[in-house]
């Protein structure tokens, strides 16, 4: 391993050795004590990704330090603290090896980027980790869909790193569905001047998910939209962490989570945007809506907003309840079976976040898997 | 068509509805008046089948078969039709995709062909001009947005685009303007013919002035107290309805 990424990994080790676990709202819903199961001792780190275009580059993260493209090895292991939970320290220390992506100055394209990220391990109780890095250049633009297409009973401890420079316009799809699956996700963003990010997080189901999001608005101008579903089967559950700085003034988020639950499971919405004392003329807004299908499903849901300025413009809010009776009846008093009515009224829930990805067949690709979902939910109910 | 025979009924566990009698044929257009909370709504509900109202005793039979066993979606399938008085919105349920899956669903359960996607258009547009809506409409989610009077026109529309047999227009006039109004009772008027049948909910009479009632019915207390022709709301227009207590 490269020295620097060895120093990184020795730093990140002794931290561990010293790591008190303190009072944490990132877990406030979710046990952390539900992934001491695992065994840290036998952690790997497994990389097999596919990339459809060359136009992201990409090479080992060891390769990109080696080099300091871009000045990565200033950049890297800094846009996310490593101090937020011990799973970032746990990934820091043990990745050994992971991707970097860099899109040029300059590189425009409205051609999705896709990148498969295919991971194979059968050992339930083992632990992996899995570190990509994405440095977004001045002016690039580019749509970005990350498939997890691995589905495994191990837990996989992710971290993903997102670096945009001034003028760059990203928008990262992930697309999981892996019901057997333990994650956790930590992924941290600086977002620069005049640059935004949107990122679409699509869940179709999880065995224990733990996403955890930290974004920094660096600069002024700078815009993050986050959009997230999550669907969630039968001991299935689900838990969004989402931190927002507003670090300076002229800076915008905006934040609608969707979740339906079904049976005995659990979603677990958590947000919390900080407006800083010198963020002024900032926006922030916050949304949470849950469909439950089961009186057996809980959500926790918890949409905050810490604003130390008084020149902002912010909103939060949640709803949680059921398939609308009134909507249902009116659909069917038109001939439409009940079972049907209820594929409408599940999708019509979902098309808001989906339909905001300007992209048809990302679109297409997604519904098709979110109609499965429904479909399964209705026929066997 | 319609047989209501000694019914009693009403919603979660309350009796609203004692001993009504009415039977309406092929071709008839009827209109129950009445004051608020006297059961026009409870009638309504109970024809559609919506869940919480239920059936006490008594006959509630459509062409000799027994209503209250049957879905919503049953019934609509055989031709009952009802403009909802307050008309759901439903955001994300784009209207034209709704429309072409409601009038489908009920051609097929009616042994019809299948409308196919630009026959369909076709066939909206041409309703959509009768009712005096532009083909935005068509884009928009169900009810999601629209004035009053365009959730009304939007109901007729299906009306229109669906072809019942037995139709329930429930305070349909409510929320119209004059120029609404007008446009509104004109596609009543129009799509009524020998093989159908209507029902009007309404609390006034000026509606009445573009339509031709065959029969005005007085629901007071769960019960109708009085039936008669169009003479008849106009009385009720002038005088109330205390002088039939």
């Amino acid at each position: 391993m490269n020295n620097s990424i060895n120093s990184l990994s020795i730093n990140a080790l002794d931290k561990l050795n010293r790591y008190t676990p303190i009072y944490n709202e990132q877990w406030k819903y979710t046990n952390i004590n539900l992934f001491n199961k695992f065994d840290f001792n036998t952690s790997t780190t497994f990389s097999n990704l596919e990339l459809s275009d060359s136009l992201l580059n990409h090479l080992k993260i060891e390769d990109a330090f080696k080099k300091n493209i871009n000045n990565c090895n200033n950049i890297f292991n800094k846009v996310i603290s490593n101090n937020k939970n011990k799973f970032i320290l746990y990934n820091t220390a043990y990745f050994k090896s992971g991707d970097y992506f860099y899109l040029k100055h300059n590189s425009i394209t409205d051609r999705p980027i896709y990148i498969n990220n295919i991971i194979n391990i059968n050992e339930s109780n083992s632990f992996h980790n899995k570190r990509l890095f994405f440095h977004f250049g001045k002016n690039s633009s580019a749509t970005i869909v990350l498939n997890e297409l691995h589905d495994c009973k191990a837990l996989s401890n992710i971290v993903h790193e997102l670096y945009l420079e001034e003028n760059s316009n990203i928008t990262l799809i992930i697309n999981s569905n892996k019901p057997q699956t333990t994650q956790i996700l930590n992924l941290g963003a600086k977002i620069n001047k005049n640059a935004c990010l949107k990122v679409f997080s699509i869940d179709i189901s999880g065995n224990l998910i733990k996403n955890n999001y930290f974004i920094n608005l660096e600069k002024s101008n700078s815009e993050f939209h986050y959009n997230g579903l999550s669907l969630l089967n039968d001991g299935n559950c689900i838990d969004n962490y989402i931190e927002v700085n507003h670090n300076v003034k002229n800076t915008f988020s905006q934040i609608n989570q969707k979740n339906i639950l079904k049976n005995k499971s659990k979603g677990v919405f958590y947000s919390k945007s900080t407006i800083k004392k010198h963020s002024s003329n900032s926006e922030a807004h916050q949304n949470n809506s849950n469909l439950i299908l089961s009186p057996n499903s809980i959500v926790h849901s918890n949409p905050q907003l810490m604003i130390y300025n008084d020149d902002v413009q912010c909103s939060h809010g949640s709803t949680t309840g059921k398939i609308d009776d009134d909507a249902l009846f009116y659909l069917r008093s038109r001939g439409i079976t009940i079972d049907n009515a209820k594929q409408i009224l599940l999708n019509a829930f979902l098309n808001d976040i989906i339909d905001n990805i300007k992209n048809e067949k990302i679109i297409l690709d997604i519904k098709e898997k979110t109609n499965y979902w429904i479909n399964n939910y209705v026929n066997k109910k | 068509m319609l047989k209501i025979k000694n019914l009693h009924a009403g919603v979660n566990k309350k009796i609203i509805l004692k001993n009504i009698n009415l039977e309406i044929n092929k071709g008839e257009f009827h209109v129950i008046m009445g004051r608020n909370g006297t059961g026009k709504s409870t009638l309504s509900n109970l024809i559609t089948g919506k869940d919480e109202y239920y059936k006490e005793k008594g006959e509630l039979l459509y062409n000799n078969e027994n209503l209250i066993d049957m879905l919503p979606e049953e019934r609509a399938n055989k031709g009952i039709f009802m403009s909802f008085q307050y008309p759901v919105a439903i955001p994300g349920v784009n209207s034209m995709h709704f429309l072409r899956t409601a009038v489908n669903s009920i051609r097929k359960s009616q042994g019809k062909n299948e409308y196919d996607p630009a026959h369909f258009i076709k066939v909206f547009k041409e309703k959509l001009s009768i009712v005096g809506l532009d083909e935005s409409f068509a884009k928009r989610a169900v009810n999601d947005g629209f004035s009053g009077g365009e959730k009304k026109r939007f109901e007729i529309l299906q009306m229109l685009l669906i072809e019942p047999n037995l139709i329930i227009l429930d305070e349909t006039d409510s929320g119209l303007d004059i120029d609404a109004l007008k446009i509104v009772s004109k596609g009543i008027r129009d799509f009524k013919n020998s093989n159908n049948a209507f029902l009007l909910i309404t609390h006034y009479n000026r509606i009445l002035e573009y339509l031709e009632p065959d029969f005005v019915h007085v629901l007071l207390n769960g019960k109708i107290v009085q039936t008669g022709d169009k003479s008849l709301a106009i009385k009720l227009e002038k005088e109330g309805y205390s002088w039939l207590e």
